[in-house]
């Protein structure tokens, strides 16, 4: 895309894509390190999870007020109009899914006398969901919307998955009601992994209509794919 | 390197340096050249007011010398025995010679007699308003002093130079004929001029194509305005004299003449008017689904008769003080009497200005001033007019 | 554009040259009937010249040249036997400067009924002229003065009353080229309100230099680009995701 004639404009539409890439990067690096503390068992990285969540809300706040004030004082149009909303939704979902890595940061640190012994499946959940995450921020910072059809793709694989975990889970706790307190942990925790997850899917969705400008929201993948690749129109 | 274009935090001294006080001085000087420009400029034309006034203003009055005049029989075949003997050199001989013909005309006057103030001669009245070169002879001084004393003689308003035509002797010649003669004139060249030169510019502006041709027309429209006058009056006598037949020194042929040189001013500004009104009334009347002719009509001309009116008086009034093509179509002559139509000989004001200018009795200089002043009279209220609808038409849109 | 029988007018190949200049390359274009469309783009891209070659506005200008079909419901208007001034009674104009004759406002709106024949003065032109001015949302600033010139009003009272004068030969279509170019942004406001109720009755096309106005007007936008129609759509789907990539620097101001 060509430069914009209002050379500030440009600038603030520029610095609005980094800080969101910069809060993506933090609620990335909070979910990976959140499992990595239930993995390892580490309460100290889950407490880092915990004290970093302000950062994350903070640049929730900063980016609300860049696209007020984008909003108010250049009258985006088009694909800047179409960024500008993309941000302001992206930017609800990202805070949701640090909030969700502190959530398991939090379960985490009430293992410390129940450890989670069957870890396999929460970790293969736990792969498939960052992946997911990557590509959407990935599909985010290079505006590749086949890459952000991609991260929609996974999410039946990753509900697949958690299904398998939560069945799993059940089965472990039936045999051992020892093992109940650390059972409904593992779930809480698979639970909010699932829904950073679905976040995930929001962001690719709302990269797909900031790049095409079709809203595939609840729509199927392979209507979804027809209107990208423009052989539906949207009526 | 550093910016020369950055604002100077150093130095904010308001006061003047040398650079801006020469310039400053250059600036005074430039507006006193104008001061003295125009000093001189209204010098010359005070000069030039107070030389015509002081020589002219004099001629508004004229001597009259208070005799007995008998109407007796004899008087009919010798008018010089209407008047006493002593008096009969200081009398002017035009009011004498009318007297045969008043008594024709009344004939139950002959046998009366009575006292009437009466015309004086041009040199007692040279004598009376005191001007050198008057040519009284020494004997008739002595008597007009006697006179004065009695108080037989007095300056009275000069009725006779408005009511009467030019004449050989100087206190029977007035400026109406002339005057009548330049109204017929101005009446002629408004006449053809001014609905000619308007409809050509109509035509010019709203109508013709933007093509060479046309083009070429613009060009010679605006030379002729800029060619000298005496070339209307070679063209005139050509065109209207020679070959229509119109008659020599008419006012026909005259306002005619004027009436061509008239032509491209009246275009020039006519076009000038038209140019004037904003494009958009012109859209606004075609939007609508005026016709040409109807926008025009309707919407471009009333908003241009303001200039178009102010462009035709600076056009006359040039035509009224011209006296160059009127010289070539025989108007500069000696023509005494008012004309009765337009076809008969006549003169106009600056004309007679001239003739009378070239005389060689004295007494008639004063009557050339006196011309001159009714002329520019003429002039200056005709140009106001003009500043005044130019004035009105000065709105904006 | 889908073939929609509801269009007013229908433009197909339409060129036009000023002498050699060829400065519209072959446009075509549906304007829907009872909407308002916009024309967008940057200066000199052809958005104006296109608008007057919809009421032959540009048959005054020497070495112009139309080639192409211009269909008001289905007839040519650059037919041999169409006849300019009863076309004008169709598609009326609204100009860039409030243009109104500097005579009363009643005789602003009653000249082109009285020229036309539609209508002589009396009661009726009165209620003509009442009824032009209500539609034109003026009626009520100017009512007590129709006798006072309509060049004392404010411009955007002037530009209400050039829509009203326009709105009293009854046309189908009512042409603006730019309108609000030089009125302030209340008044601005106050013409698109009265675009918004007046196209209930007239297929209206408008021609601007403020992108947020046509986004703000119009049901239809077409921009233009050196003489090309570029793209033309409903409003929200120009504004929000253009498919040429044209469109989308001008809209965004990216353009260059």
């Amino acid at each position: 895309m060509t430069e914009h004639t209002i050379k500030r404009f440009e600038d603030e539409l520029t610095a609005l894509k980094e800080k969101i890439l910069c809060m993506g990067g933090l609620v990335e690096k909070a979910v990976r390190r959140s499992m990595k503390s239930v993995l390892q068992v580490d309460p100290g990285k889950a407490q880092k999870v915990i004290d970093r969540d302000r950062a994350i809300n903070a640049l929730e706040v900063e980016i609300d007020e860049m696209t007020r004030s984008m909003l108010a004082l250049r009258q985006p149009a088009a694909g800047d109009l179409r960024l500008v909303i993309a941000t302001i939704k992206i930017v609800t979902d990202l805070e949701r899914s640090g909030d969700l890595a502190e959530g398991i940061a939090d379960a985490m640190l009430q293992t410390k006398d129940h450890p989670i012994i069957h870890t396999s499946s929460l970790e293969t959940l736990a792969e498939l969901v960052i992946e997911q995450v990557k590509y959407a921020l990935d599909a985010f910072a290079s505006e590749d919307f086949e890459k952000a059809l991609d991260c929609v793709a996974k999410d039946k694989k990753v509900n697949k998955t958690f299904k398998a975990f939560q069945r799993e889970n059940l089965t472990y706790l039936m045999e051992d009601p020892r093992q109940i307190t650390a059972g409904l942990l593992a779930s809480a925790i698979g639970k909010n992994l699932e829904r950073i997850g679905d976040h995930a899917v929001n962001i690719a969705e709302m990269v797909i209509y900031m790049v095409k400008g079709h809203d595939i929201r609840h729509v199927d993948h392979k209507t979804a794919a027809a209107l990208i690749s423009g052989e539906l129109s949207e009526d | 390197m550093s910016d020369p274009l950055k604002p100077s935090s150093m130095d904010t001294s308001l006061k003047a340096d040398n650079r801006k006080r020469r310039r400053a001085r250059a600036d005074s000087r430039f507006k006193w050249y104008g001061i003295i420009a125009l000093g001189l400029a209204m010098a010359f034309l005070t000069f030039f007011f107070i030389d015509i006034i002081g020589k002219g203003l004099p001629a508004f009055q004229q001597a009259e010398i208070l005799v007995h005049v008998e109407y007796s029989e004899a008087v009919k075949s010798n008018y010089n025995k209407a008047v006493p003997k002593k008096y009969r050199k200081l009398i002017s001989r035009a009011w004498l010679r009318s007297i045969p013909m008043m008594l024709e005309g009344h004939p139950d006057m002959i046998g009366t007699s009575e006292n009437l103030w009466v015309l004086a001669d041009y040199r007692v009245d040279q004598f009376l308003k005191g001007h050198e070169g008057h040519r009284l002879k020494k004997k008739y001084q002595q008597l007009v002093a006697q006179l004065e004393t009695d108080g037989k003689v007095h300056l009275a308003f000069n009725t006779g130079f408005f009511s009467s035509g030019d004449s050989k002797l100087p206190e029977n010649a007035g400026i109406l004929a002339s005057a009548i003669g330049s109204v017929l004139v101005l009446l002629l060249t408004m006449l053809f001029a001014v609905p000619v030169g308007v409809m050509t510019a109509i035509y010019l502006e709203e109508f013709a194509p933007d093509n060479h041709f046309t083009r070429l027309i613009e060009v010679n429209i605006n030379n002729l305005a800029a060619i000298p006058s005496i070339l209307y009056g070679l063209l005139g006598l050509a065109i209207f004299i020679n070959f229509m037949g119109v008659p020599r020194s008419s006012a026909l042929a005259g306002g005619l003449t004027l009436a061509l040189m008239t032509l491209p001013i009246i275009i020039i500004a006519t076009r000038a008017a038209l140019r004037a009104v904003p494009d958009s009334i012109r859209e606004a009347a075609y939007g609508l689904g005026a016709s040409s002719l109807q926008t025009v009509w309707h919407h471009v001309l009333p908003l241009a008769i303001p200039g178009i009116l102010t462009g035709s008086i600076i056009g006359l009034a040039q035509a009224m003080g011209e006296t160059a093509p009127l010289l070539i179509v025989g108007m500069m002559a000696y023509i005494p009497d008012a004309p009765h139509s337009i076809l008969e000989a006549t003169t106009v004001l600056p004309a007679q200005v001239y003739t009378w200018s070239a005389e060689s009795i004295r007494a008639f200089e004063e009557r050339t001033a006196a011309g001159i002043m009714v002329l520019l009279a003429v002039l200056l209220s005709l140009n106001a007019v003009a500043v005044k609808l130019r004035n009105r038409s000065q709105q904006t849109w | 554009m889908s073939t929609d029988t509801n269009n007013k007018l229908t433009i197909r190949d339409l060129k036009l040259w000023y002498d050699d200049f060829e400065a519209l390359h072959g446009v075509d274009l549906d304007i829907p009937s009872g909407k308002v469309t916009a024309f967008i783009g940057p200066s000199g891209c052809g958005k104006s010249t296109f608008l007057r070659c919809l009421n032959r506005m540009n048959d005054r200008i020497p070495g112009c040249r139309v080639q192409g079909d211009v269909l008001l419901e289905g007839n040519d208007i650059y037919a041999p036997d169409v006849d300019v001034v009863q076309l004008r009674t169709h598609i009326g104009m609204v100009f860039q400067k409030p243009n109104p004759f500097p005579k009363s406002i009643y005789e602003n709106i009653a000249y082109a009924p009285r020229i036309h024949g539609m209508m002589q003065d009396g009661p009726d032109m009165d209620a003509l002229v009442e009824t032009a001015l209500k539609k034109a949302s003026i009626w009520d600033e100017v009512k007590d003065k129709l006798k006072q010139p309509g060049t004392a009003l404010s411009g955007g009272q002037q530009q209400r009353l050039c829509i009203a004068r326009t709105i009293a030969i009854q046309p189908d279509v009512i042409l603006m080229d730019e309108p609000c170019s030089a009125l302030d942004p209340i008044a601005t406001a106050k013409i698109e309100e009265l675009m918004d109720e007046l196209k209930q009755e007239y297929t209206i096309v408008i021609v601007t230099h403020n992108m947020q106005q046509a986004a703000r007007a119009s049901d239809f936008t077409a921009y233009f680009y050196l003489g090309d129609l570029i793209e033309y759509g409903k409003t929200t789907d120009i504004f929000t995701a253009p498919k040429n990539q044209r469109t989308e620097d001008y809209i965004t101001g990216r353009f260059g």
